[in-house]
């Protein structure tokens, strides 16, 4: 008997015990779905300008638009336009790619915690859900940022990336340093930030031959937390219609080959990268009815959305109890289950340089996609 | 839910195992041993504050972004008494990943996407039936046989199928490829050829006589069926760089010198195309053993060039490595990270570069890192810890020296 029959069994029990007491049949509920679909935006991308010319002779200057800022938002369904807060139709990264607005205030020594989204959002604390940003009241000169960066299209993480990048120049510079928080794929979002578009200073020192420089970041980022991180990919994302369960145009862009090829995930720039993962409980499952159905397709270990290999920062896609292997009879959930579950165990492979567990463990145990989203805010207190 | 699909079969023999489960679980065998390992997986995570669904509206995106449905319940004592395997703090890991200059880092035999690079990561999975219900009874595994795809290089696609374990014939299969235009989703389509062999289906296909002056994401499509199984539909992505977007090319020359105590080699390029680069390459000592990477990232003049690859000479003493050293898995792209595509592959060097001497450990600068970037980020951590600032303390972290 292999896991998922083990889990078969198991689920297979615990609902017939409530059919049984209800006297109910059930029939097949089809899964919802996750996100809003794809929303507008003020960020652009190179490849998505267009170089405009006015004069003529020398006095023909050229210029090349890396916002949409002062027009209709990319795609169309809001604005980037300077009256849009009046009047409500702000794409929801008008704040920072257009108003220069980031929350904090440059080269003050603000010690900011900035907070990136996962996959489909635009932002970390959406009104009305339990998501919270970090509390800093304990820390001086401390500050905490939501990060109002697009991940909805199909070019979500580069589009993304490119407006932290905006946050990092103006929050993370000169006399501030940063602490990251992020979510799911905000993961891929810091980890594409620090190995492409890293703004780097030049440090010289030394006179004439001697004299040598140095580049070195300039964001000035104390460490990184990644709750449920999808740096390692979603094999949810190979298949069509599972990736329709999550609604935005990103969700087939994120399997594992294409995530682990998009940058160097072991280049952080001497940042380090923490991560904290769980895995669906056998016998429970997910209270999400998306998760619950993502929970099949993945590897032994998931949350329904990440296995352990993405969640652990691993720099292969092992599963230790893939297969049939490594498994053992464990009476309590009356079949074979895995001899390790330790997310911090060598069994599930080398992580990527840089990057490290934080909570090790069973911490995350029974802890589905979204409960994992606050829960490294809840265990570091701040 | 998950296991919906599954009720009904089960359903049979559920019934008569109720029973014997309550049995077995009130009075069965459980050794001490097992019952203390079960208390130790006691979830930690409590009850719903909120119901999910409700509070993930499909309409709004706050789902996107995870909301978690419930709070987590921490016991600080246990906390702080778990055993660690990392560092003491983030600023000793920083020291750690601070140690030698930017562009070297020390790797080993398992540093496995460093050495394959362009890895494939695809998995057998189970089917989907219908939009979200697992068919457990059919398994699919949809690859490749590689990831970056550069000139005329062949790409080979592949199906596998299997129904209760036993491989079988998909009984039809059409494959397509198309091109992902910049930010404007697919361009045109390609039909690839299948072919049939053994239990597998697959398809060859060669990008480049179609799409030579492009580069970017290809998607390949499979739709295929089989007896009693309704028509699925797959994707699998791959990076192809056209042969007239192919931006540079290794000309072959090296030699390798030492410089301020740093190994260095110089590699010999002809750009076609300026712009930013990362050419990176690994390091192997002469029994064969991998230890270590570097990268060069910089800008580069079209024409022919040399760019240097550094190798920190701490790196060798922290490795105790010295003799005869060689390269190898030498690659190159250009990037354009604010752009779709944002890479243009080079082919990889096809060759092992070797040093022409051999080198002493004493040979090597065995300095630490000291920059005034790396002393400054000190100082900021240690006036982020005095103002408050709890710095996460690593269970488990990777180890570089």
């Amino acid at each position: 008997m292999n896991q998922q029959q083990a889990q078969v069994i198991s689920k297979a029990l615990c609902a017939t015990w409530a059919i049984l007491i209800v006297g109910l049949t059930v029939s097949a509920v089809e899964a919802g779905t996750i996100g809003g679909g794809d929303q507008g935006r003020c960020e652009r991308l190179d490849s998505e300008s267009t170089t405009v010319c006015t004069g003529k002779g020398k006095k023909r200057t050229c210029v090349t638009e890396d916002t949409y800022c002062g027009g209709a938002g990319r795609g169309g369904s809001c604005s980037c336009e300077p009256g849009c807060e009046s009047a409500g139709n702000c794409c929801a990264d008008y704040g920072p790619v257009c108003a220069g607005d980031f929350q904090c205030a440059p080269d003050s020594g603000q010690i900011a915690f900035l907070h990136v989204g996962g996959m489909c959002s635009t932002k970390w604390d959406y009104a009305g859900d339990p998501d919270r940003l970090a509390s800093v009241a304990g820390i001086a000169g401390g500050l905490a940022v939501d990060v109002q960066a697009v991940q909805t299209d199909s070019n979500g993480t580069q589009v993304a990336a490119a407006t932290l990048a905006r946050y990092l120049d103006a929050c993370c510079t000169d006399s501030n340093s940063c602490i990251i928080y992020n979510y799911s794929n905000g993961d891929n979002v810091v980890g594409l930030a620090l190995d492409q578009l890293a703004t780097v200073d030049s440090v010289c020192t030394g006179k004439g031959r001697r004299r040598v420089c140095e580049e070195s970041l300039a964001w000035n980022i104390l460490e990184v937390r990644t709750a449920a991180g999808n740096g390692g990919g979603s094999e949810l994302s190979n298949w069509g219609s599972l990736a329709d369960l999550f609604a935005c145009s990103l969700a087939p862009e994120i399997s594992p080959s294409t995530i682990r090829n998009l940058y160097d995930h072991n280049n952080t720039r001497g940042v380090p990268i923490y991560h904290m993962g769980g895995f669906l409980d056998q016998t429970t499952g997910s209270d999400d009815i998306t998760l619950d159905a993502g929970w099949w397709f993945l590897p032994w270990h998931s949350d329904g959305a990440v296995a352990y290999h993405s969640s652990g920062a691993r720099n292969n896609s092992v599963e230790w109890c893939g297969d049939g292997n490594n498994l053992s009879w464990d009476w309590d959930y009356f079949g074979n289950w895995c001899t390790d579950e330790n997310l911090c165990s060598s069994n599930y492979g080398t992580l990527f340089q840089g990057h490290g567990i934080a909570f090790c463990s069973m911490q995350m145990e029974n802890s589905d996609h979204y409960d994992q989203k606050m829960a490294y805010i809840q265990y570091m207190g701040q | 839910m998950g296991a919906k699909s599954n009720f009904a079969r089960a359903a049979g023999f559920i019934g008569a195992l109720l029973l014997l489960v309550a049995f077995v679980r009130a009075t069965g065998p459980v050794s001490p041993a097992q019952d203390s390992e079960r208390k130790s997986y006691e979830p930690q995570v409590i009850a719903a504050a909120t119901e999910p669904s409700e509070a993930r509206d499909s309409n709004s995106s706050a789902g996107a972004s995870g909301s978690p449905g419930r709070s987590v319940a921490i016991d600080p004592v246990e906390h702080a008494s778990r055993s660690r395997a990392g560092y003491d703090n983030a600023l000793e890991h920083y020291k750690a990943l601070s140690r030698y200059p930017r562009g070297t880092r020390r790797i080993s035999a398992d540093a496995f996407d460093l050495l394959n690079p362009g890895a494939r990561h695809e998995r057998r999975m189970a089917l989907p039936n219908g939009r979200d219900n697992p068919d457990r009874d059919w398994e699919v595994l949809l690859t490749a046989d590689r990831y970056l795809v550069r000139g005329a290089e062949p790409v080979i696609v592949s199906l596998e199928l299997w129904k209760d374990g036993k491989q079988i014939q998909p009984r039809s299969v059409y494959m397509t490829a198309e091109i992902q235009r910049a930010g404007e989703g697919a361009g045109s389509i390609v039909e690839l050829e299948i072919n049939r062999a053994g239990g597998s289906v697959s398809a060859e296909f060669l990008p480049n006589d179609y799409w030579s002056d492009r580069a970017g994401a290809v998607r390949v499509t499979v739709n295929f069926d089989a007896r009693e199984l309704p028509e699925q539909s797959g994707q699998l992505d791959f990076y192809f760089t056209g042969e007239n977007r192919i931006p540079a090319r290794f000309t072959g020359a090296h030699r390798d010198r030492l410089d301020a105590g740093d190994l260095v080699f110089d590699l010999g390029l002809s750009v076609r195309r300026p712009g930013r680069y990362f050419i990176e390459g690994n390091l192997y000592d002469s029994s064969g053993e991998a230890f270590g990477w570097a990268r060069y990232e910089g800008d580069i003049a079209d024409g022919v060039t040399s760019v240097p690859l550094r190798f920190a000479g701490l790196l060798f003493h922290d490795a105790d490595k010295a003799g005869l050293f060689s390269l190898r898995q030498v690659r190159g792209r250009r990037i354009q990270p604010r752009s779709i595509p944002a890479r243009e592959d080079m082919a990889d060097l096809d060759a092992e570069v070797k040093t022409a001497a051999s080198y002493r450990l004493a040979d090597f600068n065995g300095d630490e890192n000291d920059s005034p970037r790396r002393r400054r980020m000190i100082a900021m951590y240690e006036d982020a810890m005095n103002r408050g600032v709890e710095l996460t303390r690593p269970e488990y972290s990777d180890v570089q020296h």
